[in-house]
This record gives structure tokens, C-alpha cells and sequence, in this order.
């Protein structure tokens, strides 16, 4: 019991922290496995193959943006339509193609209406400096202009989290590809 | 850890709720150096039972009886108070069943200490960040460890007139355990989150009206997104206040958004060039991989098999590619579940096999060794052809 056990209490409390934290929010580590991964660059690829062949005329601007959207509709359908910004992507884009969820989203809808519901019977919100801030946020996120505050930050860390991987398949197919198309790089080790 | 023995400042109320927030790291250390000292202030509140009130000083004892019992017995409150501190208050324990109680006094500060110890590790980081005034009882240092010693044991039973106890469950993040205290962070339920109706622990002296509650519960809900977001963000863990770690949020985003433009015009510009239809052998020789050797392979080795038969069309050229790709695939650095080959769904495709065959298994770091010896074997299909 001396000082030093507070500072292996510290410790261990850091771990348990952590092992708690991981045990009610183990969604965002999906979105770092290699199965995920693969999954979105299939669909990636898939995706890409549908674009080339069907305007395979157009240039510049338009394929790009042609391809940024298939790109993020496979984002959201290897969300599996669990996340509100998912579902959001996908009712913009492919408007009735999909099936919606109607089930996740009530559940969503209630829970957000019942954290609305405590927050309708607090005080006063956030500063309108975080206002305005979380507003931009609500913009940037699909889907997220009408989304509590709580809700929105954890829409936020899921659509950062994927992301980050979508960046790093399509970085690492355009690197593929361009490679491919002229000589194999022998000495290339990274792909950022 | 021995118990505290008394210790308690029984100095009057400082009316210091910043400490509230205090990390139960240095809880302990106080309540360390609190036995040490072995202080026994017996100039404890004498009104302190009257301000404890009927109900609320009952409902504080009938919440901590065992823990009570443990202290006075000098016995390791830590486990017990872990999961006593969630009993209902069915396990009230009146007053005289003890007969080993000293004083009032004394079991108030040490129920109360209790009483603190745990519903501060509730959040500890529940101190607000944004300047809410709602209760002004939290210190505006979200993650300080503030070693208030002075302001410890000064904070006093006296204002758990107005604490209440109602369920056990812990509000949204748990936030860090009790220091040694095991049991402690046992109590710490990790469904808060997920429960549609968040439970709260009113911590000593603060206000205890739903509004409180509820805005404490939305507070320490936010907090612990914020935490997720700020260690999602690279960066962001260092910087402290709710508007910059927002503002470093939205540039990330903007960020990646960006970075997905700008590929997808790099794929649109390499997009002609490349009969990418045998990339997708690449893309499924991943996954058969992969998915073999740590997931189900059910999906993936249908979509293999169905993607391989589909390759027997494609000349060598698709060949070289496939090297190509499994070079750079290699050189990704993703998270890698497992790296062994994989040689069933590919056994039955002969240029495939080759290839697999040639791959050193058991690589882990799966890039350089199977790479080197691909490019043998690439070049030997070069001359195949």
C-alpha cells in the first residue's frame, strides 16, 4: 500500500478502461480488419467495372465524381445499413433501389427522439460557438443535419472510421492499378 | 487497501464540489495518506446527521451498510464496495444492527467518502468540458487529476442532503476503475450505453432533480463520444476543450473526403487504361486467403472458385497483374489476421497453384518473402507466354 501501488492501480486502471470502453463501442474496430477490407474492395472493384463500362466516354470531372459516389455507396452498403449516414448515402444516391431497414431506423428514431426528449428537459444545450460547430459537423456527415448531439458524435466516429478505410482501399487500388498499367514495381513497399 | 480510518476532515463544508470530479487515483492516495496520517478529527459536523435528513441519510447508509461494516472492520472495502455500492437499497442495514459502529460521525464521513469514491469514478471525466452552468458543482477540467488533498477530505456529508442514489447502473462511459480497487470497477456497467434509458448516480452534493440527472446523464454520454472521436482523430488526444477537439473533427473529415476525390480522379484517369477484370482474382485470392484462415470462408470461397473459373478466359497478362497486385497487397500495411496460405480454393486452378506454392507459408509479415520469390515466378509465366 505504498505509492507506487497508485501508480500500478493507474495503471490497471487505464487497462480496465479501455477493456470497458471496447466492450460497449467494438464497432469502430470493424472498420480496421482485413475482412473489411477485403469486402469493400471487392465491391470496390465491382463497383469500378460497372462505371468503366458504362460510360466509358466520359472524362475528367464527371467519371471522377461518377466514381467518388459509387465509391461511397459501397461505403455504406459494407456498413451494412447499421449507421444512420449509411442509410443516409444510400437513400440519396440509390433513391428506392435499395431496400431500407425499417427496423434499425425506428430503433434509431426512437432512441434519438428519447435523448431528445432529456434534452428538451435540461438547460441550456452548448455554447453557440459548439452550436455552430456541430452544425458544420451535422453537414459534413451525411445524413446528419438533424441529429442530436450525442447521435452525432458517434455518427462522426463511425463515418471517420470508414473512411479512413475507404481512403486506404482506394489508395491502394489506384496504386495497384497505375502500377499494373505500366511496369511492376519491384521496389514498392508502401502504399499510403 | 485498509480502510480509511476516520480522517475525515471534519472541517466544515468547504463547499468544494470541484473535487467531485477528482480521479479516484487520487482518492486513494488521499485516503493512503489519510491512514497514515491516522487524523481523527472528531470536530466531525455534529450537524451533519440533521443535514443528512431522514431519508436521504437513511438512503446513504442503506447504500453503503457492507461497505460501512467493511471499513469499520478494517476490512478491504474494495471488492465489496464495488459490488456493494450497486445493492438496491434492499440491503439496508439500520443503524443499531451494527453494534460495532463507533460514531455516527464516523460512519457518515466513511459512507460518504465511499459515497464519493464511487460516483466519481462514474464519469470521471463527467466534469463538464462545455461551460454548463446547470449545476455548477463541476469543475470545468474535464480530465484533471486534480489531487485536491485539501479539498478531500473537506468535502463533506453535508451535502448529501440532496444526494440520491437511484439505480446502480452506471451512466454511459465507466471511466476509469478504482485504483487497485477491482471490484469498483466490477460496478462500472458497461450497458449504460446501450440501455435506452441511461441510470444515473447523483454524486454528493449535487442536485438531484430529473434535470440534473438527465442533464448529467446527456453530459457524461457526450463525454465519452467525445473521448471515441478524440482517439479516432489522430492528434486530437492532446488537445483539451470541446470547440478545438470540433474543430479538429470537422478538418479530419474534410480531410478524408477530400483524399477520396482526389483517388477517385486517380482512378477515373487509370480507369481506361486497365482491364481490371482480373483484378477482382486479386481481390478474392485476398479474401479466400484471409478468410480461411481466420473467418468463415463460406461466401468467399464461392465468390473464389467463381472468380477463378472466370480468370481461365484472361491471357498471362492477367497473370502478371495478379503478381503485381499480390506484391502490393503484401506491402499494404493492414491489419492482418492471419497470413498462412491458403491452398483449397486454389488447388484446382494450376496457375494459381503455382503461385501459391511458391509463397513461403506462414509469412507474417506477409510481404517481402512471398514477393520475392513471385517475382521468379512472374517472370517465369513472362516466358511462358
Amino acid at each position: 500500500m505504498a505509492i507506487s501501488n497508485a501508480d500500478g492501480d493507474l495503471v490497471t486502471r487505464e487497462r480496465k478502461m479501455k477493456k470497458i470502453e471496447d466492450d460497449w463501442r467494438p464497432s469502430l474496430r470493424k472498420w480496421r480488419t482485413e475482412r473489411e477490407h477485403k469486402i469493400y474492395s471487392s465491391k470496390l472493384l465491382e463497383a469500378l467495372r460497372r462505371v468503366r463500362s458504362s460510360t466509358p466516354e466520359t472524362q475528367g470531372l464527371r467519371r471522377s465524381r461518377v466514381i467518388r459516389e459509387a465509391a461511397d455507396r459501397a461505403l455504406a452498403v459494407a456498413a451494412r445499413g447499421r449507421t444512420r449516414w449509411s442509410r443516409a448515402i444510400l437513400s440519396n444516391r440509390k433513391l428506392k433501389l435499395k431496400r431500407r431497414r425499417p427496423a434499425p431506423s425506428s430503433l434509431q428514431s426512437t432512441f434519438t427522439a428519447a435523448g431528445d426528449r432529456h434534452q428538451s428537459t435540461s438547460k441550456t444545450n452548448r455554447s453557440p460557438i459548439l452550436e455552430r460547430k456541430a452544425a458544420v459537423l451535422g453537414r459534413l456527415v451525411p445524413g446528419g443535419r438533424k441529429l442530436s448531439f450525442p447521435m452525432l458524435l458517434e455518427e462522426a466516429s463511425d463515418y471517420i472510421a470508414a473512411l479512413q478505410m475507404q481512403v486506404r482501399a482506394m489508395s491502394a487500388l489506384a496504386t495497384i492499378l497505375s502500377a499494373s498499367g505500366g511496369t511492376p514495381p519491384e521496389g514498392e513497399r508502401s502504399i499510403t | 487497501m485498509e480502510p480509511a480510518r476516520c480522517s475525515g476532515a471534519g472541517s466544515g463544508n468547504s463547499g468544494a464540489y470541484a473535487t467531485e470530479m477528482t480521479e479516484t487515483l487520487r482518492f486513494e492516495e488521499e485516503i493512503q495518506s489519510l491512514m497514515r496520517d491516522n487524523v481523527i478529527h472528531q470536530g466531525f459536523e455534529c450537524s451533519s446527521p440533521e443535514n443528512a435528513g431522514g431519508s436521504s441519510f437513511t438512503a446513504l447508509l442503506g447504500l453503503h451498510p457492507s461497505q460501512a461494516l467493511e471499513l469499520l472492520h478494517e476490512v478491504d472495502p474494495s471488492s465489496s464496495s464495488g459490488f456493494r455500492l450497486g445493492d438496491p437499497k434492499t440491503a439496508r442495514l439500520p443503524l443499531n444492527c451494527s453494534p460495532t459502529f463507533p460514531s455516527n460521525a464516523t460512519l457518515i464521513e466513511r459512507a460518504t467518502r465511499f459515497s464519493v469514491f464511487a460516483a466519481s469514478e462514474d464519469s470521471p471525466e463527467g466534469s463538464s468540458a462545455f461551460p454548463s452552468n446547470s449545476d455548477g458543482d463541476h469543475s470545468p477540467n474535464p480530465k484533471s487529476d486534480q489531487p485536491d488533498s485539501d479539498l478531500k477530505p473537506q468535502r463533506q456529508v453535508k451535502r448529501k442532503e440532496t444526494e440520491k442514489s437511484s439505480k446502480a447502473k452506471a451512466p454511459s462511459k465507466k471511466g476509469k476503475p478504482a485504483a487497485g480497487d477491482d471490484g469498483e470497477g466490477s460496478r462500472a456497467n458497461p450497458d449504460g450505453e446501450k440501455l435506452p434509458y441511461v441510470h444515473v448516480r447523483a454524486r454528493r452534493g449535487q442536485a438531484t432533480d430529473s434535470h440534473s440527472l438527465a442533464e448529467r446523464a446527456r453530459r457524461e454520454k457526450i463525454n465519452a463520444r467525445m473521448k471515441l472521436l478524440q482517439e479516432l482523430v489522430p492528434g486530437c488526444s492532446k488537445i483539451s476543450g470541446t470547440a478545438l477537439v470540433l474543430d479538429e473533427i470537422i478538418n479530419h473529415v474534410q480531410l478524408l473526403q477530400r483524399q477520396v476525390e482526389i483517388l477517385s480522379m486517380r482512378l477515373a484517369a487509370v480507369n481506361p487504361r486497365i482491364d481490371f477484370t482480373g483484378l477482382d482474382n486479386l481481390l478474392s485470392a485476398e479474401c479466400g486467403r484471409v478468410a480461411a484462415s481466420g473467418h468463415g470462408p463460406g461466401w468467399v470461397d464461392g465468390s473464389c472458385n467463381g472468380v477463378m473459373r472466370r480468370s481461365h478466359q484472361y491471357d498471362d497478362q492477367q497473370q502478371q497483374i495478379w503478381h503485381v497486385e499480390l506484391q502490393q497487397q503484401e506491402a499494404a500495411g493492414w491489419e492482418r489476421d492471419e497470413t498462412q496460405q491458403l491452398h483449397h480454393p486454389h488447388q484446382h486452378h494450376h496457375h494459381h497453384h503455382v503461385f501459391i506454392s511458391g509463397s513461403p507459408p506462414g509469412t507474417s509479415l506477409f510481404g517481402y518473402d512471398s514477393a520475392a520469390s513471385a517475382l521468379p515466378l512472374a517472370s517465369q509465366l513472362k516466358s511462358e507466354m
